[in-house]
């Protein structure tokens, strides 16, 4: 229903353009639009068959419930062994993946590596596969980002609304778009303090996630990551890219470094801060328990950090001020140079590693919730004591610890006596209790600053091993696949 | 209201369109008599509350007078927690139905919200001297009638209704509560048995009409019995402040569950398990420690279902007397520890906190209150001020500041407390200055400090003049 409106608007909107192009007077004009659309026609011939279609399928839990949650996006090859550069909300995460490639053929595809903070991730493709298959596969080259400006031509390619294979056509709007709301991806995770967007007004609708965004000399400049309707499209800079790429492909994965403080930026408050010439950047706020705490002050003025002069004049100019920080090898002493008071100073601190809110789900089936290890990130966003206990992410309605009214947010520290600092603990303690068949289990949360103490009340099956979980659970999964995409999308 | 005294109006019509051989069968008798004897003490309490942004609203509750000197008393629930008492303006009492349609002046008394109860005093010496209603305490039963009253508006001289409803159900834990089957009429009117007893206050009540785990409120009238309120209403309140009910400083508090006092050998025992102790509160000092299970309290068991347990020990605190010391019993460690606590009066509520108003700036800022930090974790001597009003058309909301938003120093001078900052920004505004920087902390959960730079058109705002913030047209906002 929905695609079909899409399709009628799309064709329609193909016939008016086709009308209102079609020359109607001189000659020399009509040659500039030929040359025009062959230009971008050679733009498509470069990076068109290296776009894919990306379906990912993963299993999530909504309110201490496992789903499997089906998704598709889009993705662009960028080298000869298959790899497709994507986002981490079309592939991250995700267990099962296929490509669906320009040819028409679809090959499967593995997670290589993912990165929230820049809601970018890389797949690739299975080349057995594709030898199997007996065809070629092409990749598209990167561009330069830096280089981009406003009013480059641009077309965006890939599967708006899963029609795969879609070209859309329009200019660079602004070359440094920030955009203050908070991202997140879903269960919090951030996205998107450390790059500032490229916006363009080519047509980018969902389903064009991680696909690439073209200049017309045919390079990738940037991952089509969010649409807003209106004509207003923005892409991950191909720039920033081309770096979390590198990191993924040698090690998995990306790491970045924090020093645990917020910057704010110069404009407005010089004379305030007695700044006669508008360097540095203002040094705002600082995280409780990081190395910037008892060393650094809100207020303080960040002007070098580990030799590199500080520009913060502009938000725009902090995206890349946190993007050089977190670019820090994780736990290296680096010298700051501030101004506190009017007094040049020199500060000494060792970086420390920036995690996201999420780590890996644990369900206590029996219990009747899900949990996860406390990150960093996590304490610090949801004022936790410290990182021990295991963080409730969800609670199933009708079982023990719903009937208790544990809830998502609360943090278990203590289980039967023992003290409980991670999800392995508790997990120890829970294989236990179910082993022994226990019928009450005395469990101790934080919510907030308050301590609550509770008895489960656990019921045992009377055939123990004859009802395994996974055969009869798979089933309904499947059933209830329309439900969990209203869930995701309600997300 | 209005569209009820509309449909109320139509039926008095109708009703007087019928013949007189209409049959008037013993209720509409009843519902006369009763009506006859209480609408003397039936009064209109009317008071302006006026916005933070200055805009004044009017309030009109019927009330009655329930003592010498023509006190009044009507419903606490108009009177809300989050506005100073100095923003409830000319307090004034009318009597219904009179011809001449005067009001007297009154001064507002205060409020004791434990008992729902608020009270004027008429201060007007020309007013008449009206009789005051005996309250009873009754014990109501299933289906007894109840009657009730309302009003109608200015344009009919606010004429009382009389309506009439049954008692639905007995609700007898941790108190005596009678909900109603239909309308009972304005929440702080007297309820009336057919037999001519005053018996309560029509309130409205919200009960948890679900399972623990899945709450579902459900609103209902009720008949308020006299029990809860006779006392404060034989010593009403006096200087306008909010009674001070006796305060123990646990919070977080839990039922103890069949499971949980069953792990812990406790029997039939039951009680509240205590999630948090707020520092230095009466409960710190007598050594209740977190996780403790408090079992009793003055001798008393706490009993109850699991969904009454809380409510109960509640009410044990707050029907005591500020000051008294009471026994405890705590269950920790697989023993029961007998403990002392001394009662403290409530600590500030939001409404009584010191506010500050800068009608230029449109800023308007209070003193922190216990709340306030336990809602953001802080400790309970954090320092400064908290933003509680911006204008939408001052310099304050300019700068980007916001509700809530705690503003820790002024043009970097540290504020401790509310008296602190009104003399800094007094100071400072002194100077004309060309900005004044604020340093806030701004957040619940993950609190983020930052500097927001108020810039002053002292240029525009004198030749604006007036009263409008930032020297802008005080034209509605779009």
């Amino acid at each position: 229903m929905r695609t079909s409106h899409v399709w009628a608007v799309a064709c329609a909107a193909l016939a008016a353009w086709s009308a209102g192009c079609r020359p109607a007077s001189q000659g020399d004009e009509r040659l500039a639009y030929v040359e025009v659309e062959n230009v971008i026609k050679r733009a498509r011939d470069m990076v068109y068959p290296a776009v894919v279609r990306v379906e990912a399928r993963k299993t999530e839990y909504f309110r201490g419930q496992k789903e499997r949650v089906g998704g598709f996006g889009s993705g662009v090859l960028f080298d000869s062994q298959g790899h497709v550069l994507t986002n981490y909300h079309v592939a991250g995460r995700a267990e099962e993946l296929s490509c669906t490639l320009f040819n028409k053929e679809r090959v499967k595809a593995t997670l290589v590596g993912a990165d929230p903070w820049t809601d970018l991730a890389v797949i690739k493709l299975n080349m057995d596969e594709v030898r199997e298959k007996g065809f070629q596969i092409t990749w598209a080259p990167f561009g330069d980002s830096d280089t981009v400006v406003e009013g480059d031509t641009v077309v965006a390619i890939g599967s708006p609304f899963g029609l795969s294979r879609s070209i859309s056509f329009g200019i660079i709007s602004c070359h440094d778009r920030i955009l203050s709301e908070a991202m997140d991806l879903g269960g919090g995770l951030e996205t998107g303090l450390f790059s500032t967007w490229l916006q363009t007004d080519a047509a980018i609708n969902p389903g064009n996630s991680g696909g690439p965004l073209v200049n017309l000399r045919g390079e990738v400049i940037g991952i089509n990551t969010r649409g807003g309707g209106n004509d207003l499209g923005f892409a991950v800079p191909i720039n920033v890219a081309k770096n979390v790429v590198a990191q993924i492909l040698d090690t998995g994965k990306v790491l970045r470094s924090t020093i645990g403080v917020q910057f704010q930026a110069l404009q407005d408050l010089e004379s305030f801060l007695d700044v006669s010439k508008t360097e540095g950047a203002i040094i705002a706020s600082i995280e409780p328990d990081s190395p910037a705490e008892n060393v650094l002050q809100p207020q303080d003025i960040l002007l070098e950090y580990d030799g590199h002069r500080v520009a913060g004049r502009y938000p725009e100019e902090l995206f890349e001020l946190r993007r050089h920080i977190a670019g820090t090898p994780v736990g290296r002493e680096v010298t700051l140079k501030i101004r506190r008071g009017g007094e040049p100073m020199d500060i000494r601190l060792t970086t420390a590693e920036l995690t996201t809110v999420r780590s890996d789900e644990v369900n206590f089936e029996k219990w009747g919730f899900v949990g996860q290890n406390i990150t960093k990130r996590l304490a610090t966003r949801e004022n936790l004591k410290n990182t021990r206990g295991v963080y409730v992410t969800g609670v199933r309605p009708g079982e023990p610890a719903h009937k208790v009214r544990l809830s998502q947010g609360d943090v278990v520290f203590q289980c039967e006596q023992a003290e409980i600092d991670s999800v392995e603990q508790l997990q120890k303690v829970y294989d236990e209790a179910v082993k022994e068949k226990k019928p009450r289990i005395l469990i101790k949360v934080w919510r907030g600053p308050t301590i609550k103490v509770e008895v489960l009340r656990i019921e045992y099956d009377a055939e123990p091993e004859a009802a395994k979980e996974p055969a009869g659970a798979e089933s309904p999964k499947d059933d209830k696949d329309g439900d969990t995409k209203q869930e995701s999308q309600r997300q | 209201m209005k569209r009820l005294g509309i449909a109320a109006v139509l039926a008095l019509v109708a009703a007087a369109g019928w013949p007189t051989a209409a049959v008037a069968d013993a209720t509409a008798e009843t519902l006369r008599t009763v009506l006859d004897k209480v609408q003397p003490s039936l009064v209109i309490v009317s008071f302006y509350i006026e916005a933070d942004d200055g805009r004044k609203a009017e309030a009109r509750f019927l009330g009655s007078v329930v003592g010498e000197n023509n006190l009044v008393m009507f419903t606490s629930l108009v009177i809300r927690d989050n506005v100073a008492i100095s923003q409830y303006k000319d307090f004034r009492v009318i009597v219904p139905g009179a011809v001449d349609g005067k009001s007297y002046t009154a001064e507002y008394l205060g409020k004791d919200d434990v008992a729902q109860v608020a009270f004027v005093r008429v201060t007007d010496p020309s007013a008449p001297k009206l009789p005051p209603l005996e309250f009873e305490a009754a014990e109501l039963q299933i289906g007894d009638p109840v009657v009730g009253f309302g009003n109608l508006g200015e344009p009919d001289a606010y004429k009382v209704m009389v309506q009439d409803t049954r008692v639905q159900v007995v609700i007898d834990k941790p108190f005596r509560l009678y909900p109603v089957d239909g309308d009972l009429g304005v929440p702080g009117t007297p309820v009336v048995t057919f037999d001519g007893k005053v018996v309560g206050l029509a309130t409205i009540y919200v009960f948890n009409r679900g399972t623990n785990a899945q709450p579902q409120a459900g609103r209902t009238q009720i008949v308020w019995p006299t029990e809860r309120f006779l006392e404060r209403m034989k010593n009403p309140p006096e200087g306008g402040q909010q009674v001070k009910r006796p305060w123990m400083g646990v919070a977080g508090l839990e039922a103890v569950s069949e499971d949980l006092a069953e792990y812990h050998g406790l029997g039939e025992r039951r009680g509240v398990v205590v999630g948090r102790i707020i520092a230095g509160s009466p409960s710190d000092k007598a050594g209740i420690k977190v996780e403790d299970l408090i079992l009793s309290i003055g001798g008393k068991d706490i009993k109850g279902t699991e969904g009454q347990l809380v409510t109960a020990f509640q009410n044990e605190i707050r029907e005591r007397k500020v000051g008294e010391t009471v026994d405890v019993e705590v269950f920790r460690d697989g023993k029961v520890v007998p403990l002392k606590v001394t009662l403290e009066p409530q600590p500030k509520s939001e409404a009584e906190a010191v506010r500050y108003r800068n009608k230029q700036f449109g800023l308007g800022v209070r003193e922190l209150v216990l709340d306030d930090t336990l809602v953001r974790e802080l400790p309970n001597d954090e320092k400064g001020v908290i933003v509680h009003f911006i204008d939408s058309s001052g310099w304050a909301d300019a700068a980007g500041l916001s509700d809530g938003d705690i503003i820790k120093k002024v043009q970097d001078r540290e504020i401790a407390g509310i008296e602190d900052f009104e003399r800094i920004f007094k100071e400072e505004v002194e100077k004309k200055p060309k900005e004044i920087v604020l340093f806030v902390l701004r957040g619940l959960k993950d609190k983020q400090t930052q500097l927001l730079r108020m810039e002053p058109r002292w240029d525009a705002a004198e030749s604006g003049g007036g009263t409008s913030p930032g020297g802008a047209p005080s034209e509605p906002q779009p």
